[in-house]
């Protein structure tokens, strides 16, 4: 069965990747599931400087979905090229680097530090709903989105991957100014904003009040905003939201996303990724198919 | 750790919502210590979606057999509740640090709050081995029917102190004031240490040993009273923590809590912290 795709200049032996901040830098994981069958492992946001991230309560657990507010901790570029890039090196699988900036340098800056054997690509983030307050995220305006685009593209030759948000008002205006900016494939959805209150003390669950919200709840918002992404952009797209089974990424693959990234599942189960590509692989022998290009795109719609 | 099915050998309650479930880890070889948890699934869709951390009450004499004491407190404890003998539960662990035992140590203090007890029996289980030894525990809950785990901390020759909100059993009041009271008679200055409180048998500790180990769990507010109290009285002491998680393999960075030294994780860096490097 040829699993293998090709997003950007990245080829992957198979389309499950496992989704920002879900996976740490994989080293948490090696001794529970196989690192070296995932198609791509993505790291925890990493910033130029370390960030201690919000004041806990950082998690609250809803129906069929999970708030957090963590706000981006980790120990920074300098610690992680030193400390936890040589592991992730050593997986044997595609590492993609999430890189956070509060400025468009920062995110150009990043992208030079990164330029370095072992990265097989960048996750532009550009839509973490955690850490600006009362500020619009750059992946909430065109030309924002666009100009950091453009930054890391001229700073690096590695693919990029730009992970855009569901909270704007038209995604594919967003996805083209991206695709036009030079980035690579486009990753879909980030968390959503939520909010969860305790009845008996009368105040938010969360510290920081509101929350991304992942899990099973949002899938099929984002199924939405994959298929008008994948309408909007000739460039690959990597679905993204509340995968917990074969079938849920099926669905992803046939909205026209080209990998998927598995993110609050791993909480549930750590060697999920593995279970969703053997069950992927199942289906596409059951339709007689020869591989998981056959299906990418299949549901979408010729207008 | 590893991630395994657990067969559940008894789930029976043992007060009012109060659940103690002996599991059996499947293929099991590894070491298991107290302090430390299990990550439990305790249904199998999406609600409750997230794995529960629950800490290990007791090992049993082969290290794959396993107690946890819990609460019925929502979703995931009542199905939990439910689950019938012989069933299996998807489980990750053991997880997180566990207690550290001074050797040299002999006095130890445990202050339980609620159903902070659960992983302090596991605890004292280790202590008990010692030779000689004192161990005071002072066991905290709303009624008296939410004292648990007395005959088994007396049947491991602990002194239990005992401390009720409404004064259904023992001192009327909260561990804390009991605890006050223990270490205000607990000097640590001289050689002839004495250990007590008014309304129970006063106890010698017959093998000097300067100081005391203090080992707790409970609520944040009781900790932050037990944090105050150790301070005052300059008291090495330990405490496990419990915060809400998500992977529960230091991943995530979900579950921190704040210490001297920032942000730390409880699932990774705990659930065992210094209890004086906490900051409340």
């Amino acid at each position: 069965m040829d699993m293998s795709v090709k997003i950007g200049k990245m080829k992957l032996a198979n389309p499950i990747m496992v989704a920002s901040g879900t996976f740490g830098y994989a080293e948490e994981f090696k001794n529970i599931t196989d690192l070296k069958q995932i198609g791509a492992i993505i790291t925890k946001s990493i910033t130029v400087k370390p960030r201690q991230g919000n004041p806990p309560p950082r998690l609250w657990e809803t129906t069929a979905g999970l708030l957090n507010a963590i706000g981006l901790q980790n120990e920074g570029i300098d610690s992680f090229i030193k400390n936890r890039l040589p592991f992730l090196r050593s997986t044997g699988t595609s590492v993609i680097v999430s890189i956070a900036g509060e400025t468009v340098n920062e995110y150009a800056y990043l992208a030079e530090k990164l330029d370095t054997p072992g990265v097989s690509a960048l996750e532009i983030n550009i839509s973490c709903p955690n850490v600006k307050k009362d500020c619009r995220l750059f992946a909430q305006d065109k030309t924002t989105a666009a100009s950091v685009v453009k930054a890391v593209r001229k700073s690096t030759k590695k693919t990029i991957i730009t992970k855009l948000s569901p909270e704007v008002t038209d995604v594919c205006e967003i996805a083209r100014a991206v695709e036009k900016a030079g980035s690579d494939a486009i990753s879909v959805i980030n968390t959503i904003r939520g909010i969860a209150v305790d009845i008996n003390t009368q105040k938010p669950r969360l510290a920081n009040i509101t929350g991304g919200l992942s899990g099973p709840a949002i899938k099929p918002i984002a199924l939405r905003i994959v298929w008008e992404t994948k309408e909007a952009v000739s460039i690959p797209v990597v679905g993204i939201g509340g995968i917990m089974t074969a079938s849920d990424a099926i669905e992803f693959l046939l909205c026209g996303s080209s990998a998927v990234q598995i993110g609050t599942a791993n909480f549930v189960n750590p060697k999920v990724s593995l279970l969703v590509l053997k069950g992927i692989e199942n289906y596409l022998k059951q339709k007689n198919l020869s591989g998981v290009k056959d299906i990418i795109g299949k549901a979408l719609i010729k207008k | 750790m590893v991630h395994t099915k657990a067969e559940i050998l008894i789930n029976q309650m043992i007060a009012p919502d109060h659940f103690k479930m002996v599991l059996r880890l499947k293929d099991f070889r590894g070491s298991v210590k107290p302090g430390q948890f299990f990550h439990i699934r305790a249904g199998s869709d999406y609600d409750p979606l997230l794995r529960r951390p629950l800490s290990i009450h007791r090992i049993g004499n082969s290290t794959d057999i396993i107690e946890i004491l819990y609460k019925v407190v929502g979703k995931g404890t009542q199905l939990m509740s439910r689950r019938s003998k012989d069933t299996y539960l998807d489980v990750i662990g053991p997880l997180g640090n566990g207690f550290k035992i001074a050797k040299r140590q002999r006095n130890f203090i445990i202050v339980a709050g609620g159903m902070g007890v659960a992983p302090l029996l596991g605890l004292c289980d280790e202590l008990a081995k010692f030779r000689k030894k004192n161990i005071a525990v002072i066991l905290g809950a709303k009624t008296a029917d939410y004292i648990v785990c007395e005959k088994e901390f007396r049947d491991l020759k602990a002194t239990v102190l005992v401390a009720t909100e409404d004064g259904s059993r023992g001192v009327k009041g909260l561990v804390t004031d009991v605890l006050a009271d223990t270490i205000k008679r607990f000097d640590l200055r001289e050689t002839g240490i004495k250990l007590g409180a008014k309304n129970t048998s006063e106890l010698t500790i017959a093998n000097y040993q300067p100081g005391a180990t203090l080992y707790t769990c409970g609520c944040k507010a009781m900790l932050e009273q037990v944090a105050k109290i150790c301070r005052r009285y300059n008291l090495e002491a330990q405490a496990s923590l419990e915060e809400r998680m998500g992977c529960g393999l230091g991943a995530c960075m979900g579950c921190v809590v704040n210490t001297v030294s920032g942000y730390k994780r409880v699932c990774k860096d705990g659930p065992v912290f210094e209890l004086g490097e906490i900051i409340f």
